[in-house]
C-alpha cells in the first residue's frame, strides 16, 4: 500500500513538471500521505517566551538573523518548508 | 534535509529552506527534542543540533530520560551548557513551538514529515528526484493546484479541463 501511496506522490510531481505553467491544473488527491505517520498531530501544551532575533552562524550558508530555522538566500524564487518533528 | 537539495537549490541561492517543528503527540520526546534544537539556536548551533538530533535518535528515542541525552549533546557541541540547561528546563520555546504547530495545522499538514514548495505540498519522506521536479516546476513559475471537486462525479477531483488528467487504478486492501 505504501508503495503505491509513493508511486502515486512521483507519479504526481511528474505530471505537474509535464503540464508546465499554469494554476487550473488538476491537483493531488488530498490526505494522501505517502509514508508519513497519518495520525494527526496534537499541540503540546506550551509556555515560556520566544526570542527571534539571537545571532546566529551554519556554515556558509546565509541564515535569516530572526530565524536560526532557515537556510539559504532570502531572494531565493522557492520556498521549501518542511514540518517535522525530531522523533 | 536532504544535502543534494541544499548542494542543487540552497546553496545557489534558488531555494530557501526553512523548517518547523511539528511534533506528534505519540512521539514522547519530540517535543523536547524541538526545545532543544531551538535552545541550540540560541546559541548559534540550531543546525548543529538538529543534525546531532537526528543522527542519535536511537540513542534518545527509547530512553526513559532523553532530556539529560540532550544535554549532554549540548556539552558536545561545546553550548554554554547552564545557559542551554536552563532554557531546557524551563521549556523557553515551548511556545514558538507550538506556533508552528498551529502554523502548519493552517496550513493542513497533518503528518511529518511534509513538505510546501511554494505552497505545493508533498506529504510524507521523498525522494530526492520528486523534490526536484517540484522545486523545477515552482522555478518554471508553476503555482500550487487549487482543488475544486465536481459535484458530478464522486470520484474525481479538480477541474473538467484541467490540462493533466491523473487516473487511479487500485483497490481498497
Amino acid at each position: 500500500m505504501h508503495l503505491k501511496r509513493t508511486w502515486l506522490a512521483a507519479l504526481v510531481a511528474l505530471a505537474l513538471v509535464v503540464a508546465g505553467c499554469g494554476p487550473d491544473m488538476a491537483t493531488p488527491t488530498p490526505g494522501g500521505q505517502a509514508t508519513a505517520s497519518t495520525q494527526a498531530a496534537t499541540p503540546v501544551a506550551t509556555q515560556g517566551v520566544q526570542a527571534t532575533d539571537a545571532p546566529v552562524a551554519s556554515g556558509e550558508l546565509p541564515v535569516d538573523p530572526n530565524d536560526w530555522r532557515t537556510l539559504g538566500s532570502a531572494d531565493a524564487e522557492v520556498t521549501l518548508i518542511e514540518y517535522s518533528d525530531f522523533q | 534535509m536532504y544535502p543534494q537539495i541544499v548542494k542543487d537549490y540552497v546553496e545557489t541561492g534558488k531555494v530557501r529552506y526553512v523548517f518547523r517543528n511539528f511534533p506528534l503527540s505519540f512521539h514522547n520526546w519530540a517535543q523536547k527534542a524541538a526545545e532543544a534544537a531551538e535552545c541550540a539556536g540560541e546559541q548559534g548551533q540550531y543546525w548543529a543540533m538538529h543534525e546531532a538530533l537526528f543522527n542519535g535518535q536511537d540513542e534518545w528515542t527509547g530512553s526513559d530520560d532523553a532530556v539529560t541525552i540532550f544535554k549532554g549533546m549540548a556539552g558536545t557541541l561545546k553550548l554554554d551548557q547552564a545557559q542551554f540547561d536552563g532554557c531546557l528546563d524551563g521549556s523557553k520555546y515551548a511556545e514558538k513551538i507550538q506556533a508552528d504547530v498551529q502554523e502548519g495545522s493552517q496550513a493542513g499538514i497533518t503528518g511529518t514529515p511534509a513538505f510546501l514548495v511554494n505552497g505545493i505540498s508533498l506529504s510524507g519522506a521523498q525522494a530526492y528526484d520528486t523534490f526536484k521536479e517540484t522545486i523545477e516546476y515552482a522555478l518554471a513559475g508553476g503555482e500550487a493546484p487549487s482543488l475544486t471537486v465536481p459535484a458530478d462525479s464522486y470520484r474525481s477531483m479538480g477541474q473538467a479541463d484541467a490540462p493533466v488528467v491523473i487516473t487511479e487504478f487500485s483497490d481498497f486492501q
